[in-house]
């Protein structure tokens, strides 16, 4: 059935016929090239923010108080500490300020490194600020005073989607910005060496203190994976209907182009074609036909997200709140195209079944008369 | 939060229904053909009948190329879910998450079984001129198509009953040593694995039918059994880590495709020989030959774990 002969013969026919395969071409790489532009953003995404949850220590503890999250203090660290396994405590300071000018919240982060009046920003801080012309000096505004802290750095144009929105300032700064009183700490981190403990460690912390709440490494990938999973699964849900609309108008249109040319098919049926070489070659030429539109539509994705970072579809996934700097860590996962390729390629072939089949049995001797 | 907004379940269901309307139309065909079908009869109803025995045909071999691809991209899906369900961190804690999992895997390993033997009986009857095993071959899809229904009912209540809140077990707890069915030790399996593997290879070459098919029955469960509670520790060089999946995976170079895909088309080679004899009465024995490569392929890639473990560490596990 697969001769070389046969299929050279078949790819031969779709080039002399490749204007009627134009349309479906052009939209299948169309779908097959939103659908992927999307599935590649969330996964650049994913990726960023689960390596940024890797290089996290073992378990993030937060207080709460009336479900909302509270301060801690230097006795949760001395407490967190004496458990079997853990290895250091470290408190840290970590809150959202808001920039009421542009109506914006940074991401403040204290960091130990700093000296008391210096700070480093974000990308997208940086381009906020600037717009105020802040850009040697920013001045916090908080209930009791204004505190002038110098622009030291700005972070590299990273891949990290976190630190976009980000301010590191010295602990003690950064205390007085969130207004929080000295010796406290909004989450302390935990370090637990051995990782088949991590989970016994968590379970522990809530028991001393009932109201706080220990994320592990894993529950914070989880929580990532469930978000886009959510984003994803809704976008995926409505191009469900979308795919199968164009599947039903892919069968029409072939079908009514397959009814212009049946006296060719009647020549090949009386040549000695039998209804299944027919149908073989019509196969052979939609899948010539669904790969290559396939192929078309990834590769465009990939200049599209990878290149052009992705103007206006990224916004579904980060939102625009903050002038969003950051670029799409490149990565292709094999098991993505495999998926892109089954939902697209597959029902694509199988809605060729009919039309292929109808044209093959139509009665020859009509049609070479008409 | 609802496990079917995940990416691969939406592709994988949406698959699955255009499959299921493709045979649906095939089964409607079919029974028109069936009631009508009269080889000796000139009548135009009759060339009707042959032609859409053509689109049968097609849409079958069809669906048999896609249920391959789609059990592999099952597995592949249920590793992935393993990321958003609690607890799991292989296929094993999501097979496991619910008893639908482990009967759905077999359902659908004996479906495609059950389309090979459909398409082999199919090539028979094509290749003679007289449609000979036109009916039987029928009743066969009549019966696949139940089961793919049955199949489909299965993955929506599977995929509806996979807790995303209450924590499910992973592998080392799902395949706990104890729990080892009737009372079998390691030893005991692997003196199983190699005897029945002896035995099916000897009956191969004697092409005896139907102790093969038996035999590659038995061997079906035993060598399941055997390579996740005694090859798998040599794989993960852990001595209580057992589990069928985690050597699907990227860590251990996917060398469980080359396993499970080996050992499943041997039984597969083992047990159509006897079955295309019942149904055609013709016989077929030379698929035999393909078995015994294929399960020494098997027990060749397993018994190399074991040995390459010994050399390096000098003990067994």
């Amino acid at each position: 059935m697969f001769r070389k002969n046969f299929v050279e013969y078949a790819i031969l026919l779709l080039f002399k016929d490749r204007n009627d395969h134009l349309f479906s071409f052009l939209i299948f790489s169309f779908i097959v090239f939103i659908l992927s532009s999307v599935l590649f953003i969330s996964d650049s995404l994913q990726y960023d923010l689960i390596q940024s949850i890797n290089a996290q220590p073992s378990i993030v503890v937060e207080n709460t108080r009336a479900g909302r999250a509270y301060q801690m203090h230097e006795g949760h660290v001395y407490d967190a500490s004496q458990i079997t396994g853990v290895s250091s405590v470290e408190g840290v300071v970590d809150g959202y300020h808001y920039f009421a000018q542009k109506r914006l919240w940074f991401h403040i982060i204290g960091d130990a490194s700093l000296a008391k009046d210096e700070m480093i920003i974000g990308q997208g801080v940086q381009k906020a600020m600037a717009e105020l012309y802040y850009e040697d000096e920013f001045h916090f505004l908080t209930e009791e005073r204004l505190i002038k802290v110098k622009i030291n750095k700005i972070a590299p144009k990273g891949t990290n989607i976190l630190s976009n929105d980000a301010i590191f300032l010295n602990p003690n700064t950064a205390r007085a910005v969130l207004g929080m009183e000295m010796d406290e700490y909004s989450k302390l981190y935990v370090s637990v060496p051995n990782p088949n403990e991590v989970g016994n460690v968590a379970l522990k912390i809530v028991e001393i203190y009932p109201s706080a709440k220990a994320t592990t490494q894993e529950d914070a990938m989880s929580a990532v994976r469930h978000l886009y999973y959510y984003k994803g699964g809704i976008f995926m849900i409505l191009y469900v209907i979308a795919l199968v609309s164009f599947f039903i108008l892919l069968k029409n249109q072939i079908s009514l182009v397959y009814g212009e040319k049946k006296k060719e098919i009647a020549i090949l049926r009386s040549l000695g074609f039998c209804i299944k070489d027919i149908i073989a070659l019509k196969f052979i030429q939609n899948t010539v036909v669904s790969v290559s539109a396939y192929l078309l539509g990834v590769a465009l994705a990939y200049v599209y997200v990878f290149v052009f970072n992705a103007p206006y579809l990224r916004n579904i996934f980060l939102g625009n709140e903050l002038e969003n700097s950051i670029s799409l860590t490149p990565v292709v996962d094999l098991n993505l195209l495999f998926l892109i390729f089954l939902f697209g390629v597959i029902p694509f072939l199988a809605f060729v079944i009919l039309p292929a089949w109808k044209i093959a049995i139509s009665d020859m001797s009509e049609a070479v008369k008409s | 939060m609802s496990i079917f907004l995940s990416n691969e379940i939406i592709v994988f269901l949406l698959i699955e229904l255009i499959l299921i309307v493709l045979m649906a139309i095939s089964q409607v065909n079919i029974v028109s053909i069936v009631r009508h079908w009269d080889f000796d009869a000139t009548t135009p109803l009759q060339y009707a009948l042959e032609k859409k025995n053509y689109l049968v045909n097609t849409i079958l071999y069809f669906t048999l190329t896609c249920k391959v691809i789609l059990f592999l991209f099952f597995i592949q899906s249920l590793n992935s879910l393993a990321g958003i369900v609690p607890g799991a961190m292989c296929s094993a804690g999501v097979v496991g998450a619910n008893h639908y999992g482990n009967a759905l895997l077999l359902l659908k390993l004996l479906l495609i079984f059950g389309f090979g033997l459909w398409l082999i009986v199919n090539k028979l009857d094509l290749a003679s001129i007289i449609f000979p095993y036109l009916k039987r071959k029928y009743l066969l899809f009549t019966l696949l198509f139940v089961g793919v229904l049955g199949e489909f009912v299965l993955e929506i209540l599977y995929f509806s009953n996979i807790p995303l809140t209450v924590p499910v077990f992973c592998c080392s707890v799902v395949f706990q040593a104890p729990k080892l069915p009737f009372g079998y030790t390691q030893t005991l399996l692997v003196l199983f694995f190699y005897t029945l593997f002896g035995v099916i290879v000897l009956f191969n070459t004697l092409k005896q039918t139907m102790a093969s098919f038996t035999c590659n029955l038995l061997f079906l469960f035993i060598a399941y059994y055997a390579i996740t509670y005694f090859f798998g520790l040599y794989v993960y060089e852990m001595p209580n880590h057992k589990c069928p999946y985690c050597m699907l995976q990227k860590e251990y170079y996917y060398i469980g495709y080359l396993i499970w895909g080996s050992l499943f088309l041997g039984i597969f080679f083992g047990i159509m020989p006897f079955l295309i004899e019942r149904i055609t009465q013709k016989s077929y024995v030379y698929l035999l030959k393909y078995s015994s490569i294929c399960l020494a392929i098997t027990a060749l890639i397993c018994s190399i774990y074991v040995v390459r473990y010994y050399l390096m560490t000098g003990v067994f596990l």
